[in-house]
């Protein structure tokens, strides 16, 4: 009856009405180095079998197809769109772009996973012991790590991950390191931790690692930084498909409500 | 009397099922690959015509079966190509479904959100079901490699091809089954066989669903309800004099 209409039409205001929030979220973060949008994906929920097929009616005739009703769609999942954000020039030494598919490895926090984290946000900066850490959260650390010199003026990181640095003095660098870049499988089935954080899971595969360069993980450009991946006009167009959809949905649940104010109302006329 | 109440009522919840199939093709209006359900009503045939031979009222034998409703429809026609850029987002611009493995069982979709699974398998995404190519076996892939899909169905990776995206016809649509996220079985295999791929890689079907059809036929049902109920009503009056008025002694 009614009630399977307005339960189809709620369950369509709810995915739809989430697939704002993730608009809502990747317009917001637009401006956020190395952000990856989310894309929403739908799916048709489980069917109602009024009818199957084949069953016999009372003349002996086979019905060739049954009755199904559909009970609504649901969000099967949310897909991180995991393609390249433009390369910006920031000119800063310690920025690090990755131009490829990988992603640095960082020491996280230990009740988080294993502790490691993995990120495209090479906006680097050096603590007051030297390490390589992260600008964000708690000033994760690389790993492998990497130790900058106090008496380091000139810092220079190769395509290769190679990190030279030039001391105070003297007149050759000297390699104090090389960046390493991690690629999953199935990096889509990275975990969203927030801070430009991912984290692995049982979906995304086991990490592998590889110097930049080799391997099909990306080059590591110094003074560069990633921007957000965020197209605003696409994001737009799907706020306004989804705000109409959602009125369509408001319809439905208007239309079931008067079908069974009509119904209920049957016996007082 | 009694009788056409029935009808009426008939009519109430045929008009309310079509209701319910209109939610659920609007609830999923924005779901790739999905088909619209087209709710069909037929004329029930009376009890004096569908027992041949048997007793029947012969004061009934004139009167119509009323309403019912008809064996579910799938509407297979094309939805609109949307272009999402993604590389792993394919969509079919002719006839045919995508198959994959889910629950054992091979099952279709016209939903081509495609990802590379853990253990480098070709699967969809909603679903997590493996999609086969024209073999009907599943698609590994070296996910450290660009993989790019032709619109002949054939994976490459960096140059080298892999497979080929399995396309298959149903010849006969009234054998589709759907069983929810986007897969539909098909119940007897004879009504499956391949086809030539004709796809489009960046590029996702939409829903089939159209709101204004759907919108029309929303508040067309709403007044065919409406008007049934009324029927109840002015029938329920009727019965109601009978029963009140006309033994009454005054």
């Amino acid at each position: 009856m009614a009630i399977t209409a307005l339960n189809a039409a709620a369950t369509g205001l709810k995915a739809l009405s989430t697939r704002i929030d993730v608009v809502a979220n990747n317009l917001a973060n637009a401006e956020t180095t190395a952000f990856k949008r989310s894309r929403v994906n739908f799916e048709d929920l489980m069917y109602l079998q009024l009818r199957q097929p084949g069953t016999t009616n009372a003349a002996g005739d086979v019905s060739p197809a049954g009755i199904f009703v559909g009970l609504g769609t649901r969000i099967s999942n949310t897909q991180i769109d995991l393609e390249q954000g433009s390369l910006e020039r920031t000119d800063r030494p310690l920025d690090i772009g990755i131009s490829g598919s990988g992603f640095f490895r960082v020491k996280i926090m230990d009740s988080i996973g294993d502790g490691t984290g993995y990120t495209r946000n090479g906006n680097f900066f050096v603590n007051k012991d030297g390490d390589l850490v992260l600008g964000m959260g708690d000033g994760y650390k690389m790993i492998p790590p990497i130790n900058i010199p106090s008496n380091s003026t000139d810092i220079n990181i190769a395509e290769d991950g190679t990190v030279s640095v030039l001391r105070s003095g003297q007149t050759t660098k000297t390699t104090v390191g090389q960046l390493r870049i991690t690629q999953f499988v199935n990096p889509q089935g990275l975990k969203l931790l927030g801070g430009s954080i991912y984290t692995e899971t049982e979906a995304s595969g086991a990490p592998t690692e590889t110097a930049p360069g080799d391997g099909g993980g990306g080059k590591t450009l110094q003074a560069f930084l990633e921007a957000s991946n965020v197209d605003p006009v696409k994001e737009l167009v799907s706020l306004i498909k989804t705000q109409r959809a959602f009125e369509l949905n408001s319809q439905s649940i208007q239309t079931a409500d008067q079908a069974l104010q009509t119904i209920g109302n049957l016996r007082r006329g | 009397m009694l009788y056409g109440l029935y009808l009426s009522a008939a009519g109430v919840m045929a008009n309310s099922h079509r209701q319910d199939v209109i939610s659920n093709n609007l609830a999923n209006s924005e779901t790739n690959g999905f088909k619209r359900d087209m709710a069909l009503f037929m004329e029930r045939v009376p009890e004096s015509k569908s027992r041949i031979g048997q007793y029947s009222d012969p004061m009934l034998d004139r009167i119509g079966g009323g309403l019912f409703i008809a064996p579910s429809a799938i509407d297979t026609s094309a939805g609109e190509l949307e272009t999402t850029d993604g590389p792993l987002d394919v969509a079919i611009s002719g006839e045919g479904y995508f198959s994959v493995q889910s629950g054992g069982k091979q099952q279709y979709t016209r939903d081509g959100r495609l990802m590379v699974d853990r253990s480098g398998h070709l699967i969809q995404s909603g679903t997590g079901a493996k999609v086969l190519d024209i073999a009907g076996k599943p698609i590994e892939l070296d996910p450290s490699r660009l993989t790019t899909i032709a619109n002949d169905g054939t994976i490459t990776q960096d140059g080298q091809p892999i497979g080929t995206l399995g396309l298959f016809e149903i010849t006969d649509v009234s054998q589709i089954v759907k069983t929810g996220g986007n897969l539909f079985a098909v119940a007897s295999p004879a009504a499956v066989r391949p086809t030539k791929p004709e796809i489009r890689t960046g590029v996702l079907e939409r829903a089939n669903v159209d709101p204004a059809t759907e919108l029309a036929s929303l508040m067309d049902s709403q007044r065919q309800l409406e008007a049934n109920a009324n029927m109840i009503r002015y029938q329920d009056q009727t019965l109601g004099r009978l029963v009140n008025e006309v033994g009454k002694i005054s």
